[in-house]
């Protein structure tokens, strides 16, 4: 019953995305626009079966970012493939099949589902829509669906109304894995669960993942629950990625000062532990006299930050080793931050006068 | 952060007296038939001087209900027995016109959304000195100056300048700690705060507990911290009460809580939530979903989704037991006599 992508495809991404933007305008006037960047030159790729977290504070952009990707809003500019078809410019029955190839979970699962429509009726529209099955075949598929999702096939028979939170998203999930889909963009999908229910729901979406060969874009701003599903993980800041790595090494050795600031922000269930996480964080004053202009976005917020560089000149996304990218001028390679763990030397060896003195 | 000495209220660090001192608190709603259902009960805890207390629980457990009875700010059509002592009065039998006076002077209260806490209309500065005033004759010059050093005091930069601001020019963070500054403006002896920093970005999350430490710290003021989430408490809170299904299920200091908790719900809890500092292991997921209030099962209230229980929890509900010193867990079976099974 499995549709895996590894099967019919050579290897290679699943997901390409490339230098993608997504600007807003809003008020001014015709002459002069004001414009919102909340997507701004991001580029990504995903493997077939990959996990890949996206993380950063609200405003961030990552929600904008699931939904050019997944096509429910149009790109301003850059190109987003899917299995080798072109989100924008696809059409006809190319475009129908990445409709379906491509779906989403969204965050709240009391507004995504049609209060007026049974779970039948709401599982049976896709399977319409795409043309995959009717009547008794597709009942099968519902009842199917839904046990996948840990539901009972009686449920089919209700309305979303007579559902619990994690049972509506259960619900979502379904909806969204029943058209037998490769990627599934799911925005933050646990995060308005009772904490008792999340870990019920982040367990359905790993099973899901390794039965039917699923890849995820996962978007949270929880970072332990990032962590938890990732494979790899991208933070992003202002609608810019900062930092992309494979999830173990971005939570051990966070290269970018943003990542480092945010890891750092989280408590832990343990008073203990807790104790000790709070000695580590370093007091950062905001510097409120600069404004987030042509240099690094983070540069106001930065404890490492150097003037003028970091003001004037806007850092790309650099490879730093072992896969790791990062934009920040200061940020050492993995490598460095690594060698720097264990000897407690100094930093980048390959530009040394790059290298600043984090302590 | 600096905190300004004048703000310090030394002599309530001292009292062994409780700030409030809960006791058998019940609130009964009413189902369309006539018949009464209790979102709380058996309900009792106190808050010492100086202590910051969590109160963690899922929604729907009756947590906020219970933090909101204290300054008589739950639903008309919720009945409160029981009774919260507060300075040796009970506030449930004092006049309206009495609890207005405690309410935002000796005990204060900060909402999660500081978006709708404050009035969209009006300067955050005009707001702060309305919240004085209220309950002290104070000069107009000295209000001002007063509502300088409030906002310097939960770390806004430039002051005299952003309490001419209004709501919407403040972000959520900044909002938190007008909110803040607000509640403290008149001393309170207790600050009850609820889920302050669920709205809030992870950055921002950490400089408002930093900000609660420092108020605790430096004032003295006992804080009543309502969350759901279980890292902030053992960041923040010196006593934990774990609530479930209007219930208190677990309570005790938060290191003896959280290190060795003994209620399958807590100890559950602990290991459905992935941590920062963890493996990626399979979470331990709690089964089924909370009871509706208005449908509790039999016996103990989380018997029906407990891996551990046994015949006696759906029967007859445990009481709220001493299980060690000063801590008290409401269960049968205790996690230390079935840890062995659970692995």
């Amino acid at each position: 019953m499995s549709v895996s992508f590894a099967e019919t495809t050579p290897p290679g991404p699943l997901v390409h995305v490339r230098e993608l933007r997504r600007h807003f305008d809003y008020g001014g006037n015709f002459f002069r626009r004001k414009t919102v960047k909340a997507v701004e030159d991001v580029s990504f790729d995903i493997a077939p079966g990959e996990t890949l977290g996206l993380v950063g504070e609200s405003g961030s952009g990552k929600s904008t970012l699931g939904r050019v990707v997944v096509g429910l809003d149009k790109a301003t500019s850059g190109r987003v493939t899917i299995g080798g078809n072109s989100v924008e410019t696809s059409r006809g029955r190319e475009r129908r099949d990445l409709w379906r190839k491509a779906q989403m979970v969204f965050q709240d699962p009391y507004s995504s589902l049609n209060p007026k429509m049974t779970i039948r009726d709401t599982l049976a529209e896709p399977l319409r829509n795409f043309g995959i099955a009717k009547g008794r075949n597709a009942d099968v598929m519902i009842r199917t669906a839904l046990e996948a999702c840990g539901l009972p096939a009686r449920a089919m028979e209700l309305y979303p109304r007579e559902f619990s939170g994690g049972q509506r998203q259960r619900v979502g999930i379904a909806r969204a894995l029943i058209v037998r889909p490769d990627f599934i963009v799911a925005d933050e999908p646990v995060s308005a669960l009772d904490v008792s229910i999340q870990a019920q729901i982040i367990n359905l979406m790993q099973d899901l993942r390794s039965e039917y060969g699923l890849t995820y874009l996962f978007i949270a701003h929880d970072l332990a629950v990032v962590k938890h599903v990732s494979d790899r993980v991208a933070v992003m800041y202002l609608g810019k990625i900062v930092e992309i790595a494979a999830a173990k090494a971005l939570y051990a050795r966070p290269l970018h000062p943003y990542t480092q600031l945010l890891l750092r922000s989280i408590p832990i269930p343990d008073p203990l532990a807790e104790r000790e996480r709070r000695r580590a964080v370093p007091k950062i004053e905001a510097r409120r006299d600069l404004k987030p202009g042509q240099g690094c976005p983070f540069a106001p917020r930065c404890p490492r930050a150097q003037f003028p560089i970091c003001a004037e000149e806007e850092p790309a996304l650099l490879d730093k080793g072992d896969g790791a990218l990062a934009a920040c001028h200061f940020s050492e390679t993995a490598h460095a931050v690594a060698g720097d763990r264990r000897a407690g030397a100094g930093g980048s060896a390959d530009n040394p006068s790059l290298t600043v003195d984090a302590r | 952060m600096n905190v300004h000495p004048s703000f310090e209220v030394g002599q309530a660090v001292h009292h062994a007296e409780p700030v409030v001192s809960v006791r058998e608190l019940r609130i009964e709603f009413q189902r369309p038939d006539g018949s009464r259902y209790a979102v709380v009960d058996k309900v009792s805890f106190d808050v010492m001087p100086g202590q910051i207390v969590g109160i963690v629980g899922e929604s729907g457990s009756g947590k906020s209900m219970t933090a909101r009875s204290i300054l008589r700010l739950t639903p008309k059509t919720g009945k409160l027995s029981g009774s919260v002592d507060f300075q040796g009065k009970d506030i449930f039998s004092l006049p309206p016109a009495r609890v207005r006076d405690i309410r935002g002077n000796k005990i204060a209260m900060i909402f999660q959304d500081p978006m709708t806490s404050f009035n969209p209309v009006f300067r955050i500065g005009a707001q702060i000195e309305e919240a004085i005033r209220l309950h002290a004759s104070v000069a107009k010059s000295k209000l001002t100056q007063r509502v300088v050093e409030l906002l310097s005091l939960v770390g806004i930069g430039n002051p005299q300048e952003r309490a001419r601001a209004y709501p919407h020019e403040f972000s959520g963070g900044m909002r938190q700690r007008a909110l803040t500054a607000m509640a403290v403006a008149n001393k309170p002896a207790l600050l009850i705060a609820d889920e302050p920093t669920t709205a809030l970005d992870v950055t921002v999350q950490d400089q408002i507990m930093e900000l609660m430490r420092d108020l605790n710290a430096h004032s003295g003021t006992a804080i009543l911290l309502i969350t759901h989430n279980i890292a902030v408490v053992a960041s923040l809170c010196d006593r934990v009460i774990v609530m479930y299904a209007g219930r208190v299920v677990e309570e005790g200091p938060v290191e003896q809580v959280l290190a060795s908790s003994q209620h399958p719900y807590t100890w559950s809890l602990l290991k459905s939530v992935p941590r920062m500092d963890g493996d990626a292991g399979r979470l331990v997921a709690i089964k089924g979903h909370p009871p509706d209030p208005t449908a509790l099962p039999q016996g103990c209230k989380f018997q029906p989704r407990c891996p551990f229980a046994v015949r006696r929890c759906s029967e007859e509900e445990p009481p709220l037991g001493e299980i060690a010193t000063d801590h008290r867990a409401r269960c049968w079976v205790l996690m230390r006599n079935v840890e062995g099974l659970a692995a």
